[in-house]
């Protein structure tokens, strides 16, 4: 019974995810689903490691960025197409992410905290300063859309929005099954060991390094490959998309939605970007609103939107 | 089975531990007593890596593992507990047993993305592993708790529970009976001595209460000022009066009496 009822969950869920763009049919809402669907990717690459290995990183938007400038370099300067490109962001971002992991992950607290924000910040520099590799602040232009598939009389084309949104569902559900697998197995065990007692974790042999950098790693591969699937959506790209600013905000979507599930992240990403755009009719006062509400939803829910309700629903958890 | 040979520490100035030979058998259950400050949770942090020792050398199942990271002594079977409650406290109990199967579960990357043979079986595995120990150690009603939401004592024996879901082939206790009623203490006992007939490990225990210590040690070791003062059988080195002259506790001259 219970596994027909998620059965019938699933089917749901899909037909709603399905039939989303046929009700919301506007390019404005598309983009804003298209955005969604990113930053779900973003949020739970990160969530891995800050709500799972518990390692607080303050540069992510680094690694976003490193994807979509490698994927878009190949494919302008090269004429590589996106589904080589593709892969080729995420593992650039992924070595990359490995190495600063070797590097920063000693660090604790506060200090993993300034020094990932700074490698974020490095990152920008080099982006605005290399001009001959990445055009500097002009950014880059004329990035490819995925080239269509073909398969005997099936014709995908990547040409409308509505296009990448169903795109963005696959690459959301690859992204979903890898963490879900990961996070349920010894390996996702040991990050949550490490996060919750790093001293009792090495004394069961877990070795926290390497289980850090793990979680770094994998967390900065996903980003990278959001990159990618960033840069060949809005076709440019320059450094001000993966500013600080935006690692913070990936931050808070893992934070608002709940650390240290799957489903969290993606609720923070979703309602953090859909919310934002009910709040223009403020104006102004946008900002202001929003930085209170998320005080005040910090201050109340310190486990997140979805931690919380977990908790209450499902607490065999005394 | 395990042999400190010449082992010291110092902390500054303070020799914590300094020049203590001791072994422990295979198979038996020896015990460290010393006074406060001795240097007995010193020397359980050399053996299990936690510490690097400053000369001297450990010998574990017949290799060298002076200086190597405590995951890698743990790996090779041999597991501690601190004298600290220490324990994952934002998990249930049942999670918390599932990741001190750590050391058990084999799975592979590829074999966790695509649920293969190992995964799966690990998975099955888990359940009846768990069922063991937590029946094993009397935590089994208490499994869907949070950790910290159990009792004092609770959470002491899942500490042990931890350490012995590592499968360890020598098990260090960091005094298991502190804080612990006169009811818990006695489970403690007989979950120890089963420990070292049924699981056939080998224990290494650190301990306060001499009762619990004399009745169950096969041998004892004597630590004072971080120098090794004797050691033997239960008996004879209760009766030694440089021991009970070290060791003027209350405790101590009850069991020598
Ligand atoms: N990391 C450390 N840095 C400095 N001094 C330390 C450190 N660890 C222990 N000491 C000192 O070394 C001495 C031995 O401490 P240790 O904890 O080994 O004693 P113990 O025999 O376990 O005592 P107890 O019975 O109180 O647990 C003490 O004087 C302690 O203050
Ligand atoms: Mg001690």
């Amino acid at each position: 019974m219970n596994r027909f009822l998620r059965g019938l969950f699933a089917v749901l869920i899909a037909a709603a995810l399905y039939g989303l763009p046929r009700l919301f049919t506007m390019d404005y809402y598309l983009h804003i689903f298209v955005m969604s669907e990113i930053y779900a990717v973003l949020a739970l690459s990160l969530g891995l490691i800050v709500g799972f290995a518990g390692q607080v990183s303050m540069g992510h938007a680094a690694f976003y960025g490193m994807g979509a400038y490698v994927s878009a370099i190949l494919g302008t300067r090269w004429g590589w197409p996106f589904w080589i490109t593709f892969w080729i962001g995420g593992i650039f971002s992924g070595v990359v992410s490995y190495g600063i992991g070797r590097l920063v992950l000693r660090l604790r607290g506060h200090v993993l905290a300034i020094t990932t924000a700074f490698f974020g910040v490095l990152v920008m520099v080099v982006m605005n300063n290399w001009i001959s590799l990445t055009n500097g602040p002009m950014g880059i232009t004329g990035i490819p859309r995925p080239t269509p598939i073909e398969a005997g009389s099936v014709r995908l084309v990547f040409e409308s929005r509505i296009h990448y949104y169903y795109l963005g569902l696959f690459f959301v559900a690859g992204v979903l099954y890898v963490l879900y697998r990961l996070t349920n197995s010894r390996l996702g065990d040991a990050m949550v060991a490490v996060r919750e007692n790093e001293e009792l974790a090495k004394s069961l042999g877990v070795n926290a390094m390497k289980s850090k950098v793990f979680a770094f790693t994998a967390g900065g591969f996903i980003a990278g490959l959001a990159g990618s699937f960033y840069a060949h959506y809005i076709l440019f790209i320059s450094p001000v998309t993966f500013t600080m600013n935006e690692s913070i905000n990936m931050l808070v979507m893992v934070i608002f939605g709940g650390m240290s599930t799957l489903f969290g992240p993606i609720l923070g990403a979703v309602s953090l970007t859909i919310l934002p755009e009910f709040l223009r009719m403020a104006g102004e006062m946008r900002l202001v609103i929003y930085g209170f509400a998320l005080i005040l939803f910090i201050v109340w829910l310190p486990m997140g939107v979805w931690g919380t309700l977990k908790n209450r629903l499902f607490s065999g958890k005394a | 089975m395990l042999q400190a040979k010449n082992l010291s520490v110092r902390f500054g100035g303070l020799k914590a531990v300094e020049n203590v030979s001791l072994g422990v058998a295979k198979g038996e259950i020896m015990s460290l007593i010393g006074p406060n400050g001795a240097g007995k949770t010193t020397f359980f942090n050399l053996v299990s890596g936690f510490l690097k020792p400053t000369a001297g050398t450990v010998h574990f199942m017949d290799s060298d593992i002076t200086g190597l990271p405590p995951n890698k002594i743990a790996g090779m079977g041999l597991v501690r507990t601190f004298q600290k409650t220490n324990i994952f406290a934002d998990v249930t109990v049942a999670e918390s047993i599932k990741i001190g199967f750590h050391l058990r579960r084999k799975a592979g990357f590829f074999d966790i993305l695509t649920a293969g043979k190992v995964s799966r079986q690990e998975n099955r595995d888990i359940g009846k592993w768990s069922e063991d120990i937590l029946s094993f150690t009397g935590l089994f009603s208490w499994k869907n708790y949070l950790v910290k939401n159990i009792p004092y004592g609770k959470q002491r024996m899942l500490a042990i529970a931890l350490a012995l879901a590592a499968e360890p082939k020598l098990l260090l206790l960091d005094e298991p009976a502190t804080g612990l009623n006169p009811v818990e203490t006695q489970e403690l006992m007989d979950i120890i001595l089963k420990i070292r007939d049924e699981k056939k490990m080998t224990v290494f225990l650190i301990e306060h209460n001499m009762n619990l210590v004399v009745s169950i040690s096969d041998r004892l070791a004597v630590l004072c000022y971080g120098e090794k003062l004797t050691e033997g059988k239960p008996a004879e080195v209760s009766q030694d009066p440089r021991v009970i002259e070290a060791y003027l506790g209350r405790g101590f001259s009850y069991a020598a009496s």
